[in-house]
């Protein structure tokens, strides 16, 4: 008996999923169990086994293409069995699926069909003339050979230059950071402050914890490890940068969990570091080298990427002197962090050359306005600047 | 070793794991097409322990059961039509449809429902267990609890009332050697969670939870010593889940998991473990395996088309049976 292949709902939440790869091909054998398709919803990624065995026959949405759960997206029937060519070619769709938005375009503007002899066909894609500007001078209006020799000699015209373009379909993790970040970008009202920030005593800090955990631990401390602790404490200060909008609440959450960018090779990630604030220096690098590898890896669970409330961004790194992150909702607020230049900046009266460093965060301004704000980022600077405060 | 177990008994075990097995793969076939709102926890992989242990029960004896109980409740001898329909929220569920997967209940045979709260059932069982001493029955209950739960302040409070007041109550651990993500290993002290009960003077027993005969036997003497009055039992029936945590855990759980170790887990599944014996020692044969699997097949279908055609509660019912209401 064919068996149909859902879009399967992977978990409470889950209402759309996108098909990253299909891992069988329309006529390869599969059996019941080996893994079919790669899909990949807002959070995981997740290898969809194959309900039954017999011929993948038919696939009905290929990678890329976002579909409700319980969307068909294959067929899978035994060789020489018959499947009901209604059955291939219109699969019941529970839900109407949105189009991708070139394909929606296309068939909205149906386009008149032009008659062209063979011959004029190929003249013009050669000489890069648009046959649509060209009134043919043939039978019934037909466009031959004559009507793109006396066409003007416009070499190549403009709309001919889009096959040296190269197309990448936003998909998989892209598609979702293009999603997310949209959706932020346009509903929460950000605002931007920064400071500079003297990191002498804090590169002394680093430079003596590092050798010691080292030692304890063969973990290597970074500087990331270090503002995360130092966040975790300054939001414990300031509970409602720690929080979330909900219609018209704005939900205060005892956790702290702080994500923390990684760069990956596709896109970006966001494990989150939980209860932060309650963690040792040790337990925060470990639980970040962890969850680094494990992102490289592809192995985030659900938990690991999940529960944030304030995202930390160091981009020093990169090179980067100061950046204004977008927030990642449904967070309050976000930290990015720049590299840390060695600056003459006046000390004591006096022009010294000091390692500074730039500090922004953004905010949504439904939730906390700029004073609340710089009350918050200039607690990270007093803890930055004195971080023997931390230990208070 | 050969089987002193009647044959039909034998068969008839053997009939109930694979019908836990092909339930729970239908559940999640179903939550996959959205027709069950609200988490599964499939049981795949731990059968043996299920079935073994409600062998050893009467109809009238109590079960607790857990999160991941499907099967326990397959095993206590539920209605497969009833637990679908609960599944699905319809209301000619166990529940009327308002327990869903994870809080199946029947007291008529036995089973006090289960519970979403890791180790909530434990103080449950032994209140069960007052209840049988001061009605002065013979009835037993089992309880029925995973590794993660052992760590829970219930646990320890209710095993050592247990003991304390010689309540006849076996405590069955299904230790599938994760809380989760969390393995046995990083979570708890002792080496074996059996050495738990030295602390509050019952006897603990570990065994091979994948073998049924095993968990059977060891059940059944726990069950006769609570029977006679002689009080509880901790047993740590130590076995594996196939399937992740719930339907969405990537790979089965291969994030917080070894393949190798999987792999091997497979290798030892209960179902196949125990058709080999019996094929073997010549109780089944090859066709009266397939015999049972189209009977199985039949009545999950059953089940389901049971559930699918039942209806959904009316609105106006949403708060009845939801409170207790004093006469």
């Amino acid at each position: 008996m064919a068996t149909t292949v859902i879009m399967p709902k992977l978990g409470l939440t889950m209402t759309e999923g996108t098909i990253e790869k299909w891992l069988k091909q329309e006529g390869d054998r599969i059996e019941k169990g080996e893994p079919l398709v790669e899909i990949i919803t807002e959070k995981i990624n997740f290898q969809y086994e194959s309900p039954a065995s017999g011929i993948l026959r038919k696939i009905f949405h290929h990678e890329g293409e976002t579909v409700p759960v319980t969307t068909p997206i294959a067929i899978i029937a035994e060789e020489g069995e018959a499947v009901a060519e209604v059955e291939i070619a219109k699969p019941e769709v529970p839900v109407e699926i949105p189009l991708p938005a070139a394909v929606q375009k296309e068939s909205r503007e149906p386009t008149k069909r032009i008659f062209v002899s063979p011959i004029a066909r190929r003249m013009a894609q050669e000489k890069g003339i648009d046959l649509s500007s060209i009134k043919g001078s043939g039978p019934m209006g037909r466009i031959i050979k004559m009507d793109i020799l006396k066409a003007p000699g416009k070499e190549v015209a403009p709309a001919m230059q889009r096959p040296s373009e190269r197309l990448i379909p936003l998909k998989g993790i892209r598609r979702i950071i293009a999603k997310r970040m949209t959706e932020s970008f346009q509903n929460v009202p950000h605002f931007y402050l920064s400071l500079e920030i003297d990191m002498t005593s804090c590169l002394v800090l680093h430079e003596q914890l590092r050798e010691e955990m080292e030692r304890r631990t063969q973990l290597r401390l970074t500087l990331t490890d270090l503002l995360v602790k130092t966040t975790a404490s300054a939001l414990r200060d300031h509970p409602i940068i720690n929080s979330r909008i909900e219609g018209d609440q704005i939900h205060l959450i005892e956790e702290i969990n702080i994500g923390v960018a990684i760069a990956l090779e596709d896109g970006l990630i966001v494990p989150v570091i939980h209860h932060a604030d309650q963690k040792s220096l040790t337990e925060i690098t470990s639980t970040l080298r962890d969850l680094t590898h494990k992102a490289k890896e592809g192995k985030l669970s659900l938990e690991e990427v999940g529960g944030g409330t304030f995202t930390l961004s160091n981009m020093g790194m990169l090179g980067i002197d100061k950046f204004n992150a977008i927030i990642n909702p449904p967070e309050c607020s976000i930290l990015g962090v720049g590299r840390t230049v060695e600056k003459p900046v006046f000390h004591g009266g006096e022009i010294k050359v000091r390692p500074m460093a730039w500090f922004s965060l953004s905010s949504d301004h439904r939730i906390v306005d700029g004073a609340t704000a710089a009350l918050f980022l200039n607690q990270i600077k007093k803890l930055v600047e004195n971080p023997t405060f931390l230990l208070i | 070793m050969a089987l002193s177990l009647d044959k039909e008994f034998c068969l008839r075990m053997y009939k109930q794991m694979l019908t836990i097995r092909m339930f729970e793969e239908k559940a999640i076939e179903l939550f996959e097409h959205n027709l069950i709102r609200g988490n599964v926890h499939p049981c795949i992989g731990q059968e043996a322990v299920s079935v073994g242990v409600c062998s050893s029960l009467r109809r009238d004896d109590y079960m607790l059961n857990t999160h991941r109980g499907h099967g326990n409740c397959i095993a206590k001898g539920a209605d497969l039509k009833l637990m679908m329909a609960e599944l699905l929220g319809k209301a000619t569920g166990y529940c009327k449809g308002k327990g869903g997967s994870m809080h199946i209940a029947d007291f008529e045979g036995g089973n006090l429902g289960a519970n979403g709260i890791v180790g909530g059932g434990i103080p449950i069982a032994v209140g069960a267990g007052i209840s049988i001493q001061n009605r002065g029955t013979d009835q037993v209950v089992a309880c029925f609890f995973g590794d993660g739960a052992t760590n829970q302040g219930t646990f320890h409070e209710s095993l050592n009332l247990a003991a304390l007041w010689k309540l006849p109550v076996v405590f069955v651990c299904e230790n599938n050697l994760y809380a989760l993500s969390t393995p046995v290993r990083e979570a708890i002290s002792a080496s074996r969670i059996s050495d738990r009960a030295i602390a509050y003077g019952m006897p603990g027993i570990s065994l091979n939870g994948n073998d049924v005969i095993e968990v059977y036997t060891k059940t059944k003497e726990a069950v006769q010593r609570a029977r006679a009055g002689e009080g509880p039992t901790l047993l740590d029936c130590i076995t594996y889940r196939f399937f992740g945590h719930f339907t969405g855990d990537p790979g089965r759980g291969i994030t917080y998991r070894p393949k190798e170790e999987m792999d091997e887990w497979l290798n030892r599944c209960p179902i196949k473990q125990l058709k080999e014996r019996l094929v073997q020692e010549k109780i089944m044969t090859e066709e009266t395996g397939k015999e049972i699997e189209a009977n199985v097949k039949t009545s999950i279908e059953e089940g389901v088309q049971f559930a699918k055609e039942s209806p959904f509660p009316s609105a106006d019912e949403a708060v009845q049976d939801v409170f207790f209401e004093m006469m």
